[in-house]
């Protein structure tokens, strides 16, 4: 079988491929999981505070 | 500020636009696009230590005459990261609700079992170095000084805010802003730790 990664961390050894793969995995969806988070936490708060009262209700138009 | 035209000698008037809420405080936004970016990192060096498991085997995982991890204490340290966590959500909800003395209180706490978490974990590679597991002495050594030492330096810094958001507490000047912003960290920081403990010293 031949080496499919960097000869430092052994991802070339058989045993090791499950985990190459998996981990390949994780990591490639890891970061849109990340910023699809913060993206859905944010506009969670925006529809929070739009329904919230302004800070000083006596000023303004 | 808004501009509307005047109907009766036609200039413009100046209103103040009403006090609007930030969506969510900037620092805390910050400091959860920092987390994001952490958690990349973490990542990183989770899947190498993974896969350098794996192409290893069980007997070079740690080698058989490398010192075994301190498995049991540092479960007990765990334990008190965990409570130190705890502690700080306390003081978060503490000073919400106005009890400033309590929040104070709860968050200098949260930083003492902070602080003792990691003098545990520094006497502990103490020993571990004296054994003869350094960072050079093999892959297993290197991954764990790599992994529990970015952690241990993230812990620190994290340490660092939360003695500096005590002192401002004691001084009156802290913001639920600023507790927000340092909380999201230091729960990073005490939510990876399990993780790495299971990966590292357990599994």
């Amino acid at each position: 079988m031949g080496v499919i990664g960097c000869a430092m961390c052994v991802a070339g050894l058989e045993a090791a491929l499950p985990w190459y793969v998996a981990t390949a995995v994780v990591m490639s969806v890891l970061p849109f999981a990340l910023v699809g988070g913060l993206a859905l936490w944010v506009r969670r708060h925006a529809k929070n505070a739009a329904t919230a009262p302004p800070l000083d209700s006596t000023r303004g138009d | 500020m808004a501009s509307v035209m005047n109907a009766a000698n036609g200039l413009a008037v100046t209103r103040p636009r009403p006090a609007r809420r930030p969506v969510v405080p900037s620092a805390v936004l910050a400091v959860l696009v920092l987390v994001a970016a952490e958690a990349m990192f973490f990542a990183g060096l989770t899947s190498a230590f993974l896969v350098g498991k794996a192409g290893a085997g069980p007997l070079l995982w740690p080698p058989l005459d490398q010192p075994r991890l301190p498995v049991a204490t540092t479960a007990v340290n765990t334990l008190v990261l965990l409570a130190s966590g705890v502690a700080l959500a306390i003081g978060q909800r503490a000073f919400a609700r106005g009890r400033a003395r309590s929040a104070r209180r709860a968050v200098t706490l949260s930083l003492g079992l902070g602080v003792a978490f990691v003098v545990v974990q520094g006497s502990e590679w103490v020993r571990l170095v004296g054994y003869g597991l350094t960072m050079t002495s093999s892959t297993f050594g290197s991954f764990f000084y790599l992994l529990v030492g970015a952690h241990a330096l993230h812990a620190v810094g994290a340490l660092v805010a939360l003695g500096w958001l005590a002192r401002s507490l004691r001084q009156g000047h802290g913001s639920r802003d600023v507790l927000g912003a340092v909380g999201a960290f230091w729960y990073f920081v005490v939510g990876l730790w399990p993780v790495l403990y299971v990966l590292v010293y357990v599994w």
